[in-house]
């Protein structure tokens, strides 16, 4: 990472200490439950033993990760006040997945520990194979970009300038999370994801609290009005209606209902009264984790427009913002920067120590969704299931200490052009335009077939389009991200329903093999 | 302010004020709910153990 900038920090000795006792607390308690595990459902969904609180801890815990905050208050600095319609888009939207209970409970009720599985209790095994692959190797390629991101938080909080120190201290990192994730499975997952929940959740509202009295309110307005006129605050004139509706897909339906390491949650809970329960409370996790972020980046945007140094390091001489794919690395940084600048001794150790703690359960949860479905998902039913429990537990450990090296390894070497978000976006969409339509077809529709299945899964894959340096290859620029998004999962549901309609299946899933409502 | 910038701050002080009680409540309560999951685990595995051949698999 070459991107460090030096402004000074108030990082000290004894915030690192702060730092390193929590990680020994996190990775002791991790390892300690790890003697509970007995079976691949201990391992995988946690012997489905979660209550409320526990389910809304690890799902926070997990879902609020670096990454996210990163992005989130990248967004914040760009767009400014308007940004806050995602946060809002996002939490009324698992509010309405809570009270629904639209694909999480009748997922539950299957009983499924994976998406894949209910795609072969639904369509074909070989569905569930091909989905697998799909949706480990997108969610792999999705988590790319994790450790770039908290090695860029790590450089402008700290003031490490050093680029082989941080690529050291980000691979010390990711092997503690391996280490009790590895032995302990989801168990470790959801024990380590409480305490992170609550360092993360203390430190994101004292963070807060801190630059909104530093900063104060009416400068944050007043530069938010400056730097960005209107569209700082209304997010159609900001934004769009393209934006808008591509990220209440993405962040409203897709983060809360169909991506695989929320939908493990469901899958672990108790019955389905928790898994609604679990959903219409985490709709508040799931505003904050967007607004606590934004908020910090427009607090990071008066700062730095205040700031000279801060000023000639964001704004040209005009006064404009410094833009565009060069920039975004850049423009992640200024939250940590100004985090580093703003904090006292002892509380930017425990903001450190919360965003790493953010960062570690999300990558906790990503190793052991991706090692599970590949374990579960692909190589046990090219087996005909012949591996027993004790194979799939090795073989999972195996692959997630293989996921990690190349985890290491591509957040290193892949030359992000786009912003974050985008890139995050549009790997997670392919994956998510089909999974869709799998879910709502196979879900709520009787006549949802085999090969329609597959033609929706196989669709997913032209959402590849939107990443920006495909597209400029093939000379495809004029065509906007979210257009190709949208695009995507439309035409993935409409070829379910024509594949569906064209090549029905001849054998539908008897009713005890698919009867949503047995294991609730 | 605005019509938005309203809207805005109605959303942030909601947030931080349901995000702050909701830590207070889950930090409790995930505790209580951890000690129940591990005994709850525990006795699983010691039916599994005392039926008939206590199998091993899910």
């Amino acid at each position: 990472m070459s991107n460090a900038i030096d402004l000074g920090t108030n990082f000290s000795a004894l915030d690192w200490a702060i730092v390193v006792v929590y990680l020994l607390t996190c990775v002791a308690a991790g390892l300690y439950v790890k003697r509970y595990v007995a079976n691949m459902g201990d391992y995988i969904v946690a012997g489905r033993s979660l209550n409320s609180f526990l389910s809304i801890a690890t799902m926070l815990g997990s879902e609020i990760g670096l990454v996210t905050v990163m992005y989130a208050a990248q967004k914040g600095f760009l767009g400014g006040f308007a940004s806050f319609y995602i946060g809002l888009l996002g939490g009324v939207l698992c509010l309405v997945i809570g009270l629904t209970g639209l694909f999480v409970v009748p997922l539950r009720r299957l009983g499924v520990m994976t998406i894949p599985e209910f795609y072969e209790r639904r369509f074909s095994r070989g569905v569930r194979i091909f989905g697998g692959v799909v949706l480990a190797l997108t969610g792999i390629l999705n988590m790319g970009m994790f450790l770039r991101a908290g090695a860029l938080f790590l450089t402008s909080l700290t003031g490490m300038t050093d680029p082989t120190t941080v690529k050291v201290v980000m691979s010390i990192l990711l092997l503690l999370v391996l280490s009790y994730t590895v032995l302990g499975g989801m168990l470790s997952v959801v024990v380590t994801d409480y305490i992170q929940f609550v360092v993360l959740a203390v430190g994101m509202v004292l963070a807060c609290l801190y630059a909104l009295t530093t900063v104060g309110w009416s400068s944050m307005i007043e530069t938010v009005r400056t730097v960005h006129g209107d569209r700082g605050f209304d997010p159609i004139e900001g934004f769009g209606w393209g934006e808008i509706a591509q990220n209440a897909l993405v962040v409203g339906l897709v983060s809360t209902a169909v991506w695989p390491t929320a939908l493990m949650r469901a899958c672990s809970a108790r019955d389905a009264t928790v898994v609604r329960r679990l959903y219409t409370w985490s709709s508040i996790g799931f505003l904050t984790r967007w607004i606590i972020p934004q908020f910090l980046g427009v607090c990071a945007l008066a700062y730095m427009w205040h700031d000279a140094r801060g000023h000639d390091l964001f704004f040209g001489a005009d006064g404009r913002m410094l833009t565009g794919p060069a920039q975004s690395n850049l423009t992640l940084q200024a939250m940590p920067l100004f985090l580093s600048q703003l904090l006292p001794v002892g509380v930017i150790g425990l903001i450190l120590a919360g965003m790493l703690a953010a960062q570690m359960s999300t990558d906790s949860s990503y190793l052991l969704c991706w090692s599970s479905v590949l374990v579960e998902d692909v190589v046990a039913p090219l087996m005909n299931e012949r591996l027993t429990d004790r194979q799939r537990l090795q073989l999972a450990r195996v692959l997630m200490v293989i996921i990690g090296a190349f985890l290491l390894v591509w957040s290193l070497w892949y030359p992000l052009s786009q912003n974050l978000w985008d890139y995050l976006a549009v790997t997670a969409a392919i994956y998510f335009t089909g999974a869709i339509a799998l879910l709502a077809g196979g879900l709520y529709w009787k006549r949802a077939s085999t090969a329609g299945a597959y033609l929706a899964l196989g669709s997913g894959s032209l959402a590849v389009l939107a990443l920006g340096d495909l597209r400029t290859m093939l000379g495809l620029s004029w065509l906007k991200e979210p257009h190709i998004i949208l695009g995507t999962t439309l035409l993935a549901l409409v070829l379910m329903v024509a594949g569906s309609l064209l090549w029905p299946d001849r054998d539908r899933p008897t009713e005890g093999a698919f009867k949503v409502g047995g294991a609730g | 302010m605005s019509g938005w910038m309203w809207l805005w701050t109605i959303v942030l002080l909601g947030a931080l004020t349901m995000f702050s009680g909701l830590t207070v409540a889950v930090t409790i309560g995930g505790f209580l709910d951890i000690r129940k999951m591990l005994s709850t685990i525990r006795r699983q595995h010691e039916a599994a153990d005392a039926g008939p051949g206590g199998t091993e698999s899910d």
